[in-house]
């Protein structure tokens, strides 16, 4: 059984259909990547997985379970965590706190044994030095960092990361890689989105590509990236 | 050498912490059409805020500066940079959906620099897209998508500006309406008028370009003569990383 199962999953706004009958499958202990243009429909499809929106039409099976609709609490402590394009901190509690609501809530864990927990997740994405600080005196990538701290801190089985690496420099973006392949030697699936090829590059195992809500290339991370039909979603049309 | 009309002198901008532009620096000769061209999240849009603006520059040592006509209007706020002669086509058109086609492009005029020509450039507008003449008396919002893209040009022109930004025109438009704006932007050029125009399909802008640049990741990393650079394997390595 995968993981996660995308089936013809579709929202629609209005007229605008954000996601049209996507499918696809995420197995465990994989790294998958959406990728896309402006506008694609990745963002939207993330929330549809975290619970935070709902389909219009198609499921959602999350270790063949449906999860459609469910709420993102839910959807949390059945395994599911996302990050946010920007990373939603409570800024006035300390980095440390921010990651034990994480570990409190993901697992119901009691105090002292989610505290641990917050403190190894801390110590992982490398800020036990600003535990003790407000979120809010963080550097974008610290945010970053604290971010998936805290969604690792849930126990998350499946880990979202919604363009965790926007705004990162090219260094940070490496030792970003380095940390998330990290991530998946825990043992944690990840499904990102990122603009970064790059990252895309070193980090994915596969890629699905959406372009106006709709599949159009999935496969192998450098294979998919010249795709004809990839290509051109990027670089435009030709206009004769 | 003459002055470029308008030189962006490493520039580093970005919104609230987080740093968009590292050290972008690019010029635009006056008669030109200079393309700026990358992925998304690359950096684009901050570009055009920043002449604009509406994005601050972050101070660095040695200093960042925009200079245009050779005086500096980095620091100085959007409508006085406007009434000194750059005009902008905004992202999705941004045209006053509850306000007729003509006052949208007497709301152009306002600048003192156009006040005393608006009819003529009202003339001139028409002329080149005579959609708009027809649709003269319609609310804004009842326009297509390919005619909003025109009015937001047409109010633009109206400022009778010497510099015009656009930003990504082509964007969701179909393709016979991509190539209405490319030949309404040669016209515009041709007529004198200095473009840059921030773009993301490749096959749009740079054959119409003398010059472009390549954004990413917030740094330029390619300049090259608008044909070549459509011809450069570098072009899909920088979207597409392959």
């Amino acid at each position: 059984m995968s993981l996660l199962e995308v089936r013809g999953v579709t929202r629609r706004f209005g007229a605008l259909v954000a996601v049209n009958a996507v499918d696809f499958a995420l197995e465990e202990g994989e790294i998958l990547a959406i990728i896309g243009p402006n506008g694609a429909g990745k963002s939207t499809l993330f929330n549809l997985i975290a619970g935070l929106d709902r389909p219009s039409a198609g499921g959602v099976l999350y270790r063949g379970r449906p999860i459609a609709g469910l709420g993102p609490d839910a959807v949390c402590r059945l395994g599911i965590a996302k990050t946010f394009q920007i990373p939603q901190l409570f800024p006035r509690l300390t980095v440390a706190e921010n990651v034990l609501v994480g570990a409190l809530y993901g697992r119901g864990a009691g105090l002292a044994a989610a505290r641990r927990e917050a403190r190894e997740w801390l110590a992982f994405v490398g800020l036990a030095d600003k535990a003790e600080l407000p979120a809010e005196t963080l550097s974008v990538p610290e945010r970053r960092r604290a971010d998936l701290a805290r969604v690792l801190g849930t126990g998350a089985s499946l880990v979202l990361l919604d363009e965790n690496m926007a705004g990162l420099n090219q260094k940070e973006v490496e030792a970003a890689v380095a940390l998330l392949r990290q991530v998946r030697e825990r043992g944690r699936t990840l499904m990102v989105t990122e603009h970064i090829m790059r990252a895309i590059l070193g980090l994915a195992d596969r890629v699905v590509v959406l372009n106006y809500g709709e599949k159009i290339a999935e496969g192998r991370p450098d294979a998919v990236m010249r795709d004809p039909a990839v290509v051109k979603a990027y670089l435009g049309e030709a206009y004769g | 050498m003459a002055e470029p009309l308008l030189a962006v002198d490493t520039v580093d901008a970005g919104y609230g912490a987080l740093q968009v532009l590292w050290g972008v620096t690019l010029r635009v000769e006056a008669g030109e059409i200079v393309s700026l061209i990358g992925s998304n999240g690359a950096g684009k849009t901050t570009v055009i805020k920043a002449i604009l603006g509406l994005v601050p520059l972050r101070r660095r040592p040695g200093g960042a500066a925009i200079r245009f006509k050779g005086e500096r209007i980095d620091g100085l706020a959007p409508e006085q940079i406007v009434r000194r002669g750059i005009a902008v086509v905004p992202e999705g058109a941004r045209v006053f959906p509850e306000m007729t086609v003509l006052d949208n492009l007497r709301m152009g005029a306002l600048v003192e620099r156009a006040r005393a020509g608006e009819a003529q450039s009202l003339d001139e507008v028409y002329a080149m897209f005579p959609r708009l003449a027809e649709r003269r008396r319609q609310l804004a919002r009842t326009l297509s998508g390919g005619e909003r893209q025109m009015l937001a040009i047409g109010r633009a022109l109206m400022s009778r500006p010497e510099l015009l930004l656009l930003d990504e025109p082509s964007l969701g438009l179909q393709p016979s309406l991509v190539r209405a704006i490319i030949e309404a932007i040669r016209e515009i050029n041709q007529r004198g008028l200095t473009v840059l125009l921030v773009e993301q399909n490749v096959h749009f802008s740079l054959p119409i370009s003398h010059r472009a640049y390549v954004l990413e990741q917030g740094r330029v990393v390619l300049e090259d003569a608008g044909p070549a650079l459509l011809e450069s394997p570098h072009v899909r390595l920088s979207y597409l990383g392959v």
